[in-house]
């Protein structure tokens, strides 16, 4: 009988625990990308092991090199990546380990890799992936002699401006994706509403201009939202308004130091409560206030998470601000499934900046084992047009059709060349095109790179270490203020009066002074 | 002497409840994961941390971490906020989950009883993010329910509720109750559960009416848990739910004023700088705060009744 009753309990106890592990263990392996990598990895090794030595790479031994950038997993990584393999393995006896991270989690996991110190080669960074502050805290190692020695094929095809940009303290730590090198800035159009219309976007400079068009929308076209704006950034009201662009931090896409672009000697920096600035901040407020109140701005402004893409789709968007370069309307066409023609008025000349250039790069970890291979794989990713295509289009037939010499057509959910890497990686110049892309699309791309204005501060970066504690409170401020803009709060003038009392207080003015002292420094130092 | 014989007296009740013990092993596992093994990582709130030397060769920067939280402009919103939350939701949590309980508890019929336990507790499992949007089916200025339905029947101009702050505190501890009242009665209907019938019967043959067993019956019996929640919950005073703060208002800006705490705040200034030295800093006040709180509370207990306290 006692021993009965001993029993029972017991038994129940290691049901119990071994429930409880099991639950422990399914939801470990929800979490993480370990899932994903690992069968990529283990696929690699697979590969590794079938294609065995060929010629040419003797002297070097086998290393994998792994890849980390962003994009979204794809149904045909493995395959991908064997391919990649065994071409790179001829080559210079490397293999390679693909790790795609979903950009929604890029940042994060990124970084968290970095702070473990994971060993790591090729890793996808960008200027708004916080490059630079991951460079000063030593994540990334130093490209000069890297590129001279292995990766001659990048410095021949990339516009030198370039390598200017991705430097912290004169040395090189990103090779930048070969691209469009800046972006100019546009209101975008759906074309059947201009034509419809007849409205004239020649003469549609700014904000202000579009006020008897939106009146007369509101009435013509009531399932349109005639001026959507998300709570992030303030559009283009600097860009349109005055010669000054954003430098230094911008926490919710909302500059707080500005310079005037066309003055190249004589930088000067004003930050957001110098009276000049917040007066065009005040205009456009109130602006975007008074259509908020008339019912053109969309009533959730101040909180929506839409994307204003989906709306796109949706046909319920006539005109957005938007980032502009050859090829731009095309490009939207195609996002939109190709539903409508877009046609744009550009507004602001394309200006090469520090961060533009630097939007898009690799680098290479400073956990790399074998940082010389890693640049052998990236300069072969800007220069061969087999091996960048393989990685941006997947595989010849089974993935997309050829066209023709350098021209393809995707094949429909075939389990690779969704995600769209031709921005993200290595050299999109010789990237083959797609359908709707002009035959030209690229050497007006390389005129373009050729034609676009320097910025008198590009390859300055901001240093903001010093000033730590000021920004921490500075980015705070932004945040609850940021809503004022986008006219769903009343009385934007005295909300802008009362954030500019808060920056004060948060030290905005020491933040300014110490950003003047390093560009004079830098000035200096050219 | 004593102590050894104390210790291994443990043992040895360890040993002869091994049931109970087994049963216990995984909690502590996960606690020690959990909550002592990353005690070690307290050092890195001293330490200015870059990649190049690691976490341990990364330089001593003594309080330096800490400054930016002390310093901020928002501290006193900031804390008062989360303060005043954290005692707020304690007391509607408590009068709410003990209500719940007696009132279950007094149901009949048993079946019923379940279900309506059961429907009060489902909140508690859905993530907060499900939680904002149901929120937002409400609150949303065009076609939320209270704007187009509701204030409309009464003739009533609709309100922007995501950017007038007077309404979130209400609406922030309507959320939270709604949300954890019911997971937290079934600690104390477990409690009522264990109250021996025979005073209830007892007190019926005396003619004490159903309020009067309540308070004289049930509620007494169920003191000890009552204390023992307090004090436990009394550690994280100084925390707040951060998806009640930060999903829930949708983040709006015009809203911070009511709706900031410290770990929204925290969240927000960090977000760009990935400053993990900072971010630790700032997890340390949070528990040391709680460790204060509780010793504070316990003591505070002990003092009126020394055989309720925790420890």
């Amino acid at each position: 009988m006692t021993k009965l009753k001993g029993r029972r309990p017991l038994f129940t106890a290691i049901l119990l625990v071994l429930a409880l592990s099991l639950q422990a263990c399914s939801g470990g392996n929800n979490g993480g990308s370990a899932e994903p990598s690992a069968s990529s990895s283990a696929a690699a090794t697979n590969s590794t092991s079938s294609a065995e030595p060929a010629g040419g790479a003797e002297a070097l031994k086998p290393y994998e090199v792994s890849i980390i950038y962003f994009g979204a997993p794809q149904r045909d990584d493995a395959l991908v990546e064997a391919k990649l393999s065994e071409y790179f393995k001829e080559k210079f006896n490397a293999t390679v380990d693909l790790q795609p991270i979903a950009s929604s989690e890029y940042k994060q996991k990124t970084e968290l890799m970095l702070n473990a110190g994971e060993p790591m080669d090729l890793v996808f960074t960008a200027s708004w992936l916080n490059f630079f502050g991951n460079v000063a805290k030593g994540a990334f190692l130093d490209l000069d002699d890297l590129l001279a020695k292995y990766g001659q094929g990048i410095s021949e095809n990339l516009n030198p401006i370039y390598l200017e940009a991705p430097r912290y303290k004169g040395k090189l730590y990103g090779i930048p994706t070969n691209k469009e090198i800046t972006q100019g800035k546009a209101y975008t159009y759906r074309k059947d509403i201009i034509d419809k219309y007849n409205i004239p976007i020649e003469d549609i400079k700014t904000m202000s201009d579009f006020e008897p068009w939106f009146k007369l929308l509101k009435e013509k076209e009531p399932g349109l939202i005639l001026d959507f704006i998300k709570e992030s950034g303030e559009g283009m009201m600097y860009e349109t308004r005055s010669n000054f662009r954003a430098i230094g931090p911008t926490p919710n896409k909302i500059p707080l130091f500005l310079y005037d672009y066309t003055n190249t000697d004589n930088i000067q920096i004003k930050s957001v409560v110098d009276p000049e600035i917040s007066s065009i901040a005040q205009a456009e407020y109130e602006l975007n206030r008074s259509y908020y109140e008339k019912g053109y701005i969309n009533s959730d402004a101040a909180t929506t998470t839409t994307e204003i893409g989906d709306l796109r789709k949706q046909g319920k968007i006539w005109m957005q601000q938007a980032v502009w370069k050859p090829g731009a309307d095309i490009e939207l066409k195609i996002a939109s499934d190709n539903k409508y023609d877009f046609v744009s008025k550009v507004i602001e000349e394309p200006i090469v900046t520090t961060d533009l250039a630097a939007g898009s790069m690799f680098s290479i970890s400073r956990t790399s084992k074998d940082p010389e291979r890693a640049m052998m794989v990236l300069n072969a990713l800007h220069t061969d047009p087999y091996a960048v295509n393989l990685f941006v289009n997947g595989i010849e037939g089974t993935h997309y059709k050829k066209i023709s010499e350098n021209r393809i057509e995707p094949i429909a959910d075939s389990g690779y060349g969704s995600s769209a890497l031709f921005w993200v990686v290595g050299n999109q110049l010789i990237n083959y095109l797609k359908p709707g892309q002009p035959d030209d699309l690229y050497t007006s791309w390389k005129q373009f790179n050729d034609e676009a204005k320097r910025s008198p501060l590009l390859g300055f970066v901001f240093d903001e270490s010093p000033v730590k504690n000021e920004i921490t409170q500075l980015t705070s401020v932004i945040g609850e203020y940021r809503a004022a803009s986008t006219g769903a709060i009343p009385d934007p003038a005295k909300m802008l009066a009362e954030r500019n009392e808060k920056l004060k207080k948060a030290g905005i003015e020491k933040v300014k002074t110490e950003l003047q002292t390093q560009i004079d420094a830098w000035k200096a130092a050219q | 002497m004593s102590r050894t014989t104390g210790f291994s007296s443990f043992i040895h009740a360890m040993w002869k409840y091994k049931a109970l013990t087994l049963m216990m092993l995984p909690a502590v596992l996960v606690l020690l994961a959990h909550s002592y093994l990353p005690m070690f990582g307290i050092f890195i709130a001293f330490k200015n941390v870059n990649y190049l030397d690691g976490i341990w060769g990364s330089p001593w920067v003594g309080f330096d971490n800490f400054q930016f939280l002390f310093s901020s402009g928002d501290m006193w919103r900031i804390v008062r906020n989360t303060l005043l939350y954290s005692l707020t939701f304690m007391i509607m949590n408590l009068v709410l989950s003990v209500s719940i309980a007696v009132a279950i508890n007094e149901i009949r019929r048993r079946l019923l009883a379940k279900v309506y336990q059961s429907f009060i507790i489902l909140p508690h499992f859905l993530s907060m993010v499900v939680v904002s949007y149901l929120v937002y089916a409400f609150l949303q200025p065009d076609h939320g329910f209270i704007n187009a339905t509701v204030l409309k029947a009464f003739g009533q101009d609709p309100v922007f509720w995501y950017s007038e702050k007077e309404y979130w505190p209400y609406i922030l501890v309507f959320v939270n109750a709604w949300k954890h009242a019911g997971f937290g009665a079934v600690i104390y209907i477990a409690a009522i559960a264990g109250i021996d019938p025979e005073y209830y019967e007892a007190a019926l043959i005396d003619g004490a009416s159903k309020w009067k067993q309540i308070t004289h019956i049930t509620l007494p019996f169920i003191r000890p848990v009552i204390i023992i929640m307090t004090i436990l919950s009394m550690g994280s005073i100084f925390s707040s739910d951060f998806g009640l703060f930060f999903q829930v208002p949708m983040n709006s800006g015009a809203l911070y004023p009511v709706t900031d705490t410290v770990d929204t705040y925290v969240y927000r200034a960090l977000m760009q700088l990935n400053d993990i030295g900072m971010s630790s800093a700032t997890a340390l006040v949070q528990s040391v705060v709680g460790f204060i709180m509780v010793i504070a509370t316990n003591s505070m207990v002990r003092r009126i009744d020394r055989e309720q306290a925790l420890f």
